[in-house]
């Protein structure tokens, strides 16, 4: 069934960015805690701390290659090195 | 209550290799671009661009010059409206959560952003590029 849209309607701001915590987060009880169970209706499915959650900074060849290409164009090149922030 | 078209796209991103999940960050803060223009880079380059996209004060070639953290910071003191300067955060889940959490405007409860730095990384991602 649909319903016509109204003049001037438009979506709630919460339907668009997931709603408020509570509409985003899926808790079950265990004992006197909530845990998180789902997100987003996805499943929350914790992942061990090795290989895929370490966000490894060192690039693989490929990535190299990319970032060389990218470098090429203008305003790309690799500036000073800066050990403070702004 | 369900918020079909959220969970749809938030479904659709949580699935994504991390690159790609970095691009659509980037693509959705900038307002333009493709996902196969920018998911071939190092994530050093992607949070760099991000950082950018979002207005944060050094250049590019800068950002790509520092270590990850220092983009995730720049990107939290922008999102968060924080004067803050150096390294609020010092290890990337930290980071990450925390940028999740203001993105949402959830920074200022701690359980939440609690929850939010405990998520693993794919959520977070996933989160930030869909919220």
């Amino acid at each position: 069934m649909k319903i016509e849209k109204p003049e001037n309607y438009e979506l709630p701001k919460d339907v668009a960015d997931g709603g408020t915590f509570d509409e985003l987060v899926t808790f079950k009880v265990e004992g006197e805690y909530l845990v998180p169970t789902m997100i987003g209706g996805v499943e929350i499915v914790s992942e061990d701390d090795t290989e895929e959650s370490k966000m490894a900074e060192n690039a693989t060849p490929e990535e190299e290659a990319a970032a060389s290409e990218m470098e090429k164009a203008p305003m790309r090149g690799m500036g000073k090195r800066i050990m403070g922030m702004a | 209550m369900a918020i079909p078209a959220f969970d749809s796209a938030f479904a659709e991103v949580v699935s994504l290799p991390k690159k790609e999940q970095l691009a659509r960050w980037l693509i959705k803060v900038k307002g333009s671009g493709s996902v196969s223009e920018y998911a071939t880079l190092p994530d050093r380059y992607l949070y760099a661009k991000i950082a950018v996209a979002y207005g944060c004060p050094l250049d590019e070639a800068s950002y790509i010059s520092q270590p990850i953290i220092y983009s995730i910071n720049a990107i939290y003191r922008k999102v968060a409206a924080s004067s803050d300067n150096g390294l609020l955060f010092d290890d990337m889940k930290t980071g990450l959560g925390s940028v999740v959490a203001a993105i949402r405007g959830d920074q200022n409860i701690s359980d939440r952003l609690g929850f939010y730095i405990d998520l693993p990384e794919k959520y977070q991602l996933a989160l930030a590029a869909v919220s």
